[in-house]
């Protein structure tokens, strides 16, 4: 049997290498991209969870704050408790290294003593002691650097570094360098330590504390220890262990790495229909050799293996191929992954791949997969070749019979199961189902695709007479009689643009939709924020600034807003204080019911909350409900005034009055940003001048208009959508791939036919126009199909998987361009396609193809 | 008038040589049905390839009308074929996806003709064969010697000077194929169009108005045995 299959597969891949190696490269591409964005999210999460992990060190419990932290005299509380064996105060801040380099670093606060309990740092050719090491730190502006930071931008001990922290500008000496072990692998490496003392002053949160880490004494149980705690200290602090923040981060970003992992899933689909066509080519070719072995005594199952060998051969190379191209490719998906985390959720650096054997082993086993199912058909339809074919070389040609109607009645059920699917609900916040939709979609258009083909083929028929001549009508003819092979071809493009097309259309209308939100939303003139922003920083503005902004001139009015990141029943929120009055006036919010000037009134004058559609999804509460916060007042109930809009944040967001918030919380004069509201003819440069004038010097902030705001918005927007067109681009391209390969099998099919053409004299462009239009026709049917199902899965994706993943109303538009760009692509590609089989067309010569028995 | 002068076309199949058509020369009139007999493999098909411009001789030269066709560029060469020959062959002379009617009138719709002249032309050749009323069936609907017949009048849609006939009869049976060839002799007659016959059958061949011999590419002339 192995002899055998050496003999007939190996030999004819040989001599096919072309068309293999296009085949190959197809199902390649497909794991390529499913290894690729498998290893790159699960690096970057991973490279997350190693700073936390080794961050939190030996600390069994953390106690943390909310928004700014909590009051050093927490830890002499919690220190003085008999079950805690040790513990650690920490500041802990993401800032920016802006001199010499640009590049976000982690910067802890700790106290130099009772840290080593927790943290082993290792140092740099220090034959001192450890601990003596880390008493430098105490020196004032005194910093430690990993030596791979410190290496890659050559600094050395006593070089100054400049960082900005919100909107200061800090300076600090290098003292220290550490190496990169325990603790210090946190960010890859972007890791600064300071001393406690240091950090609370140069940040200006003296007195202040993030976390304090606790190890305990032993035989206590940390969760009584936990629960002691909690009573102990005021309201809004928790007491947690390390483990629940690495729970939350995978909780954060799940739903993102499933949308990719759908993604890339599809190019491994558009791969099915490759090795299909890949396996018909080779069965037809050598139908002869079959019907002869047959003749031999050869079994039909030896026949069908001899098959489902070659497309598993097929399967193993593109496997072996592709998971090395995947994980190069994995090194490029993982910087822009990072950078999308870091810009959506909270700051990530990932430079190291973590190469997992389960997503390798699953990226191969898929490859097999979709061999087999691909190369199953084809080789059944060998196993089924009769001895007696041996005899009919020629005259007897081998129809292909396709059930249509049972297809198509395949296909419909499909798409009834689709839709069962897509009224499911998710399943841990995750649209699970809904993805089970989606490919039930795309697996239902391409079981009705044969049906449809003729449909359209027939529609198109006599136009095509009409303008073409007797290419045209033979090209339309010719497909509708090949539907066994070219309806393969069609899907498989079919496929590719319904993603094209629906992902567009999703992205357009939520684009669409941000952009006209934006508008809605951002009326202030000038908005004023902390130059050095980052995800997950607790920055604000210098409050001397904000004092001094209010006697700007032409100032109309000002709205202070602090942003307080929370939890709210375990759901991240951020809640936002503002000076409502100003904001109902001045501008508005985008509400679900009820008019922005009303509802904010309600909020300022009878401390009510309006809370964000995602927050009033995840926490299933509406208008009129109650919104439970801790505070450090306690737990304290809001009114719900509205729902409101937003797309800034995956978290939910509550929006309160200035006034509410002080009745609870002690008020600190820090604001995270300034709306500043002008009169009208106000020059917005010279305003802007202004306020530089009054920054100290270690002060740096940005002034943004609201037209550069809006444009931002929209600019992190695309950004975020970068790797999805990259997704989509190599679906389509493995896509034409099974198109050139469907019309070189088609053109050798047809030699014959082409061989009587140009002996009753067809020319040889006659010939390759039929050629051309056969694929340019294959492109449109596709396309029609593609638009179709393109729409139906766009619905899909905006009502159900966005919304149950993420909770955003997406206002569906349809943008009419994207129809148009889409099939000029398509003409375009599927026309070039044709270019080669038209050639293989006219490359025989006539008598040749004569002579053919 | 055809007029092939020392013609040969040699193959090479790996290391080994075959000529197919040794150095054939020949004369036929216009108006004569020939038939050129001989075994399988002597090389008929090759050398109604090089008359039918199907393909190029290495060696000679092949004069129709007074024009040196093995002299032609490609295009005029294409031009030639679907204008001055017609052709029948043995296997697959139709297109499957287009009806009696279609394939007959395939030469002339190839080069844009108007449909009503090409409508006229085609039931003037579809009675001749007797297949008017088949005309809208599909090559797979008929039998083979309907094939044969629905071939025979493609050949001649086009008014062409010469049909050339490759094995016509080597696919069907007896009755059938001489059913074939009486169509075929009545036709040469009535078109006075000039037809050569290319067969291994001695039946066959006896329609014709003139017998030659082929053995191993090369032509010994008339009549010499049967
Ligand atoms: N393309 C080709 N390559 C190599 N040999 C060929 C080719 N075509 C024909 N021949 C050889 O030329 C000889 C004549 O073939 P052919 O003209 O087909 O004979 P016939 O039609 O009388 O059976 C045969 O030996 C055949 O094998
Ligand atoms: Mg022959």
């Amino acid at each position: 049997m192995l002899k055998l299959w050496r003999w007939f597969c190996l030999r004819h891949l040989r001599s096919y290498k072309g068309r293999a190696l296009l085949c190959l490269l197809g199902v390649a591409l497909g794991v390529a991209v499913f290894v690729g964005i498998k290893t790159a999210a699960s690096s970057a999460l991973i490279s997350f969870q190693d700073t936390v992990t080794s961050l939190s060190g030996k600390a069994q419990l953390q106690v943390v704050g909310q928004g700014n932290g909590f009051s050093e005299e927490i830890y002499t509380k919690v220190s003085s408790l008999e079950e805690v064996h040790a513990a650690t105060p920490v500041l802990e801040f993401n800032v920016i290294a802006t001199s010499p380099v640009d590049e976000p670093l982690l910067m802890l606060g700790i106290d130099v003593f009772s840290d080593q309990e927790f943290r082993q740092y290792h140092f740099v050719a220090s034959k001192d002691k450890d601990g003596a090491v880390l008493s430098f730190l105490t020196e004032p502006g005194a910093i430690a650097l990993t030596e791979k930071f410190a290496e890659r931008h050559g600094l050395t001990v006593g070089d100054r570094l400049e960082i900005l922290s919100a909107s200061r500008r800090l300076s600090f000496t290098l003292r220290a360098l550490l190496e990169l072990k325990g603790p210090a692998r946190a960010l890859e490496g972007n890791l600064a330590l300071v001393d406690i003392a240091t950090a609370q002053e140069a940040f200006e949160q003296v007195g202040r504390l993030h976390r304090i880490d606790l190890t305990l004494a032993e035989n206590v149980s940390p969760e009584e220890v936990r629960k002691k705690l909690e009573n102990l200290l005021p309201p809004d602090v928790t007491v947690e262990p390390p483990q629940k923040r690495l729970g939350r981060i995978t909780e954060m970003i799940k739903a993102y790495r499933l949308n990719l992992l759908a993604l890339s899933l599809i190019a491994l689909f558009v791969g099915i229909f490759l090795i299909y066509n890949a396996v018909a080519f080779a069965v037809h070719k050598r139908r002869y050799e079959i019907a002869m072995l047959r003749v031999l005594g050869t079994q039909k199952w030896q026949i069908l293996g001899l098959f489902l060998g070659e497309a598993l051969l097929v399967g193993l190379l593109g496997a072996l191929i592709g998971v090395g191209l995947g994980l190069l490719m994995a090194k490029i998906a993982l910087r822009a992954m990072a950078e999308t985390i870091s810009e959506l959720y909270l700051l990530v650096r990932a430079d190291t791949l973590s190469f997992s054997p389960l997503v390798i082993f699953l990226g191969a086993g898929a490859a097999l997969g979709v061999a087999l199912l691909g190369g199953l058909f084809p080789s059944l339809e060998a196993s089924r070749t009769l001895p007696r074919e041996a005899l009919y070389r020629t005259a007897l040609e081998r129809r292909l019979k396709m059930n249509i109607g049972r297809i198509t009645l395949v296909g419909a059920l499909l798409l009834g199961a689709a839709y069962l699917f897509s009224q499911m609900q998710p399943v841990k916040g995750l649209p699970l189902f809904g993805f089970v939709a989606a490919f039930l979609i795309l697996a239902g258009f391409s079981f009705l695709t044969p049906a449809s083909v003729l449909l359209v083929n027939r529609a198109l028929a006599p136009g095509l007479a009409g303008i073409f001549k007797i290419e045209g009508k033979m090209a339309s003819r010719y497909l509708g009689r090949s539907l066994n092979r070219s309806a393969v071809a069609i899907a498989s493009l079919m496929t590719a643009l319904a993603m094209l097309i629906s992902i567009s259309i999703m992205i357009l209308s939520f684009r669409q939709t941000v952009k006209v939100w934006t508008e809605q939303i951002i009326s202030a003139d000038l908005f004023i924020s902390p130059a050095g922003r980052l995800t997950g920083q607790r920055g604000s503005l210098p409050p001397a600034l904000v004092e001094s902004l209010a006697k700007i001139p032409g100032l109309v009015a000002m709205e202070r807003l602090t942003e307080i990141p929370m939890r709210i029943n375990e759901v991240p929120a951020l809640l936002f204080v503002t000076d409502l009055e100003v904001k109902g006036k001045l501008s508005r919010i985008m509400l679900r019911r009820g008019s922005s000037e009303d509802i904010l009134r309600r909020c300022r004058e009878q401390g009510q909350v309006t809370i964000s559609e995602v927050l009033s999804n995840r926490l299933k509460l509406a208008e009129g409900d109650h919104l439970q916060m801790v505070t450090p007042e306690g737990m304290q109930s809001f009114d719900i005034a509205g729902v409101f809009y937003d797309y800034r944040t995956e978290g939910g967001m509550v929006i309160m009055d200035r006034s509410t918030y002080a009745k609870y919380w002690p008020e600190e004069g820090r604001y995270s940003s300034v709306a500043l509201y002008l009169k009208p003819g106000s020059s917005l440069d010279e305003t802007r001048s202004l306020i530089r004038g009054r920054l100290k010097r270690s002060e740096e902030v940005f002034i943004t208009s609201n037209k550069e705001l809006r444009r931002e918005i929209l600019r992190i927007f695309d950004q975020t959508f970068s790797i999805t067109y990259a997704l989509q681009i190599i679906a389509i391209v493995v896509a034409i791939f099974g198109i050139v390969n469907t019309l070189v099998l088609l053109v050798m099919e047809r030699e014959r036919d082409i061989g009587v053409l140009k002996a009753v004299g067809a020319t040889n462009r006659q010939v390759q126009r039929m050629t051309l239009l056969e694929a340019g026709l294959m492109g449109l049917i596709s396309f029609v199909l593609g638009a179709v199902n393109g729409i139906l899965l766009s619905l899909l994706l905006i009502f159900v998987i966005n919304k149950q993943s993420f909770g955003w109303t997406i206002q569906f538009s349809v943008p009419g361009a994207i129809f148009g760009k889409t099939l000029i692509l398509v003409l375009a590609c599927a026309l070039i396609a044709g270019i080669f089989p038209a050639r293989a067309a006219i490359s025989k010569e006539v008598s040749e193809v004569m002579r053919l028995e | 008038m055809i007029k092939l002068d020392s013609v040969t076309k040699t193959y090479t199949l790996g290391q080994q040589r075959i000529v197919a058509v040794n150095d054939v020369s020949l004369t036929i009139e216009a108006g004569e049905f020939v038939a050129i007999m001989g075994k399988s493999g002597c090389g008929k098909t090759t050398l109604l390839g090089l008359i039918g411009g199907l393909d190029r001789p290495d060696r000679g030269h092949i004069w129709v009308d007074g024009e040196d066709i093995t002299q032609l560029p490609d295009l005029k060469l294409t031009r030639y074929r679907r204008d001055q020959v017609g052709i029948v062959f043995q296997f697959f002379n139709l297109i499957p996806i287009l009806t009696v009617s279609e394939n007959v009138a395939l030469p002339y719709t190839l080069q844009g003709r108007p449909e009503r002249e090409v409508e006229a032309r085609v039931q003037e050749l579809l009675e001749d064969v007797d297949l008017w009323e088949r005309r809208h069936h599909y090559p797979h609907e008929i039998s083979g010697g309907e094939m044969q017949r629905v071939a025979i009048a493609r050949a001649l849609v086009n008014r062409p000077t010469l049909v050339l006939a490759d094995e016509p009869t080597g696919n069907l049976d007896s009755h059938t194929g001489s059913q074939v060839m009486e169509v075929m002799a009545e036709l040469s007659q009535r078109h006075a169009t000039t037809f050569v016959l290319m067969t291994h059958s001695s039946e066959a061949a006896s329609y014709a108005s003139r017998k030659m011999l082929m053995r191993d590419g090369s032509l010994s002339s008339e009549e010499e045995s049967t």
